[in-house]
């Protein structure tokens, strides 16, 4: 075994001898390559991440750019009517003296003599501000006349703020009884999301809002929020802030 | 003479072959180790002149305007929640107007109405006239008009009755709304 040995180490050396010269260069090899896997490479494709971070980042600053453009040049006292209106036609709570107002101007413009009414409260609690549909006052009354008295009645109403829906219409030879759901939405929780995009108000919306404007009783309720009043605070305020 | 017998030695092309094979290796161990450092200063380079710590700093500066311009930013918001809500109640909303004066419109002159029931799906409609040929016309235009799936979708009629006093005859019919 000792002999064997010995004639490897023999070949050991005879090899280094001849090889030694290459050691060096190959090492060199050796260190590139490992240079190259361990370093280069990683540090290349740290280099993409960062562009692709770069890329992500720079549309986030354009998005936050616009932003900030929209709401820079956006008219504050537009803004302010147009929610005005927005919040009159869709109160945030139940609207009483709203929706009364609105049922009086409405037989008021057709010409017709309001009767009894009832007014169905429903549930008192908070609606979710989850729910698909929404929250509503159904208001039954009685007006003195026919079809046609009904018929203006109803055109008015449809053209009267808070926005209702009529739901059942018997109409008799001279009087007629009308139910009908006035809708109301709690404001949505204010949150501001830099990632998303501020949105103006859209084309469909200012016709929108122009439409409501010219309604009934837009002006009389917008009047009415904005004069100071001895109310509880839990009255209708259609400017959330 | 044998010429496969060649009595010079190799001794000098070997060598040469040899230091040849030497300055090959040593020439691609400068070159890579050359083209590894060039990368890593090239890339380093490139690192350092990346603009991603500019860009959160316009971020940081961009979001610290907009934050004194909330109250308008949420204001749209409102707004635009606002006007969906109410677009889609207009959208929904039924025009039971309209189809009231549909059905006036189809009454013949002599024909009328003193009882009209209009509910979510279903209209009752009771018309009086003292011709059964005026109450026929009416039921045939209100036939045509269901024909049509226009408005109303089917009709049914309630009932036909006359009243021998007067010899009014009065049609009460159910249509269901489209």
């Amino acid at each position: 075994m000792k002999k064997k040995i010995n004639i490897d180490s023999t070949t050991f050396w005879l090899l280094y001898r001849k090889y030694k010269e290459y050691f060096l260069p190959v090492g060199m090899i050796l260190v590139s390559i490992l240079l190259f896997l361990l370093v280069i490479i990683p540090q290349f494709q740290n280099f993409l991440d960062t562009q692709q971070q770069v890329k992500v980042e720079s549309k986030k600053l354009a998005l936050l750019k616009n932003n900030l453009n929209l709401l820079t040049n956006i008219d504050e006292s537009q803004m302010d009517s147009q929610l005005q209106v927005a919040s009159v036609s869709l109160p945030p709570n139940k609207d009483f003296e709203g929706i009364l107002n609105g049922v009086s101007v409405a037989a008021n413009k057709a010409g017709v003599f309001l009767g009894d009414y009832d007014i169905q409260v429903g549930d008192i609690t908070k609606p979710s501000l989850n729910i698909k549909s929404f929250p509503s006052l159904q208001l039954s009354l009685t007006i003195n006349g026919g079809v046609n008295g009904a018929t203006r009645f109803m055109t008015e109403l449809y053209k009267t703020v808070p926005l209702s829906e009529i739901t059942n219409v018997k109409v008799t030879n001279t009087t007629s009884e009308i139910t009908a759901l006035f809708y109301y939405r709690p404001f949505p929780p204010l949150g501001f999301n830099d990632s998303v995009p501020i949105t103006p108000v859209s084309q469909a919306g200012s016709s929108i809002i122009v439409n409501l404007s010219s309604w009934n009783n837009v002006t009389r309720t917008i009047q009415a929020v904005n004069q100071p009043s001895p109310a509880p605070p839990s009255a209708i305020n259609p400017n959330p802030f | 003479m044998n010429n496969e017998i060649n009595l010079i030695s190799n001794k000098d092309a070997d060598s040469l072959k040899t230091q040849k094979r030497l300055k090959q290796t040593r020439t691609i161990a400068i070159v890579s180790l050359a083209i590894v450092a060039l990368l890593s200063v090239i890339i380093f380079i490139i690192n350092t002149q990346s603009s991603l710590a500019g860009i959160k700093k316009d971020q940081n500066s961009t979001i610290q305007s907009i934050t004194y311009l909330n109250k308008k930013a949420a204001k749209l918001a409102i707004i635009n929640n606002r006007l969906k809500d109410i677009s889609s109640i207009l959208e929904k909303r039924k025009n039971y107007t309209s189809v009231i004066n549909t059905l006036l419109r189809l009454m013949p002159p002599g024909v009328t109405t003193t009882t009209l029931e209009l509910g979510k799906k279903e209209v009752i409609l009771v018309v009086h006239a003292n011709s059964l040929l005026l109450i026929d016309k009416f039921l045939n235009s209100v036939i045509d008009l269901s024909l049509k799936k226009q408005i109303i979708n089917t009709v049914t009629i309630n009932s036909l009755s006359v009243n021998k006093k007067t010899g009014i005859y009065s049609l009460s019919i159910k249509t269901t709304l489209l």
